[in-house]
């Protein structure tokens, strides 16, 4: 019982200020309780001693040391921001620059797409349509839609080319093709049967030692270019039972 | 001139009115003009505590030096997070938890790097009792000023020894004389809990004050 109310009172001493006086019951405690007196007495010394220490002043720099380390901070931080601008803008001048020639790609690709090699249009002689080699892949075309080139307007080509106008304004746009490659279309065929009256004739004078063509480049230059005269396997189509024929113009062929 | 034209403005108006004007020179004033860059705010808050969280982080560590630098990072914590500050309680609360939480901050590193103070106590090799190294002198001194210099020096390393959760209690209780109420708020615990803790401190420094009391 004693010690229960020994520890109200030294709780209560313990909470209390210094200043503050105790209760009524603590006090009457107090008279009678020895322990509790030697306690009091301690406490009290205990807290004197400890609130006895001064305050410690601050350095008299102390403020101008911190406006610097406020300033330097500052500073830094600033510095991390304009890191960070600069950070950004790299990374967007390189997602540009990877963007640009990402369009560029395309642009060249469906320029590629776009002109087609000379070689897709067909040489045929006047009047006369010579299939192209067959490829698997293409599906068979009507003869109007096929492209076809005269021989007699080589430089239509552009106009001949396609139904589609960018297409057309694409290849009217380039230089106009000057040479035909003949050799990657098969010669025509000419038979015993056929007539001769409706075959068109090369007049050739082969007494000539060469075969001279002038070519113009469509700048206004022109090349002369000197073929030498060939001769290669044919089969003389006159007959030879008619004695007319044997006095035909020599060069006709 | 400003001029009220809606009932809105006007009752906004009245409310104003009824609300108690602010002192210029509070705590929560000076913090405010901080925030929109006045800077002789933020020196005047500086001149009114820094002494006091010098003297606290001091009585903490027991560092003059330590105790600068980090009352310096206390202000300049307190300058940066100016935005974010709510006046939900006082100003010294808030400025005393953040000077708490950097000295508990600074006492555990010293922890992880096993500083001694050569003017203090430290361990035993056997870990069970602590030694003073400079024990105090037990003749009678003359002088009583002296008597009280030694007295104050042997309570602050016997603070100094007290564990990090006792030491911040008696600290704001005895030596700044804060109530209750405001060290929980600081420590951010209950009152029960701030009453055990300086309670069992004061029980550690009867102990090792036992000679001079």
């Amino acid at each position: 019982m004693k010690h229960t109310i020994c520890h109200q009172v030294r709780s209560e001493i313990e909470e209390k200020d210094l200043t503050a006086s105790l209760s009524a019951g603590a006090l009457e405690h107090l008279r009678r309780c020895r322990e509790c007196q030697e306690f009091q007495g301690k406490e009290t010394k205990l807290r004197q001693i400890v609130s006895s220490l001064e305050t410690v002043a601050a350095p008299p720099d102390f403020d101008f040391r911190l406006r610097a380390r406020l300033a330097s901070e500052g500073n830094g931080a600033s510095y991390r921001s304009m890191a960070a601008v600069r950070v950004w803008r790299m990374r967007s001048a390189a997602v540009a620059a990877m963007l640009l020639i990402f369009a560029a790609t395309i642009f060249v690709i469906r320029q590629n797409q776009t002109v087609e090699p000379a070689n897709d249009f067909k040489v045929v002689a006047e009047g006369n349509t010579v299939p192209s080699p067959a490829r698997p892949s293409e599906s068979p075309t009507t003869p109007s839609e096929d492209r076809v080139l005269t021989q007699q307007d080589p430089g239509n080509i552009a106009g001949a080319k396609s139904n589609n106008p960018r297409r057309a304004f694409t290849a009217t746009s380039r230089r106009p093709a000057s040479s035909i490659d003949f050799g990657s279309q098969p010669a025509p065929v000419v038979s015993t049967d056929q007539n001769m009256a409706s075959m068109t004739t090369f007049p050739l004078d082969v007494s000539q030692p060469s075969f001279t063509v002038s070519l113009d480049d469509g700048r206004g230059t022109s090349r002369t270019i000197s073929v030498p005269t060939v001769s290669f396997g044919s089969r003389r189509v006159l007959n030879t039972s008619v004695s007319s024929n044997q006095y035909a113009p020599k060069g006709d062929w | 001139m400003n001029t009220l034209s809606t009932i809105d403005d006007l009752a906004f108006a009245s409310a104003l009115q009824d609300e108690p004007i602010e002192d210029t020179t509070s705590d929560h004033a000076l913090l405010e003009a901080t925030r929109t860059g006045d800077e002789d705010a933020f020196a005047e808050l500086v001149s009114r505590y820094r002494n006091q969280i010098t003297s606290y982080i001091y009585r903490m560590t027991n560092d003059y030096d330590g105790a600068v630098d980090l009352a310096q990072e206390t202000f300049v914590r307190v300058y940066r997070a100016a935005d974010r500050y709510q006046r939900s309680y006082a100003f010294s609360t808030y400025i005393y938890r953040i000077a708490t939480n950097l000295a508990i901050s600074e006492l555990r590193k010293r922890k992880r790097r096993k500083l001694v103070s050569l003017t203090g106590y430290f361990q035993s090799k056997d870990g069970t009792e602590p030694r003073e190294l400079n024990p105090p002198d037990e003749r009678p001194l003359q002088d009583c000023e002296l008597v009280d210099t030694e007295r104050r020096q042997a309570v602050q390393r016997a603070i100094g020894t007290l564990p990090e959760k006792y030491r911040a209690p008696l600290i704001l209780r005895d030596v700044d004389g804060r109530s209750y109420d405001e060290i929980a708020r600081i420590l951010e615990t209950s009152e029960g809990t701030v009453k055990s803790r300086i309670s069992r401190a004061r029980g550690f420094l009867r102990e090792k004050m036992s000679a001079y009391l």
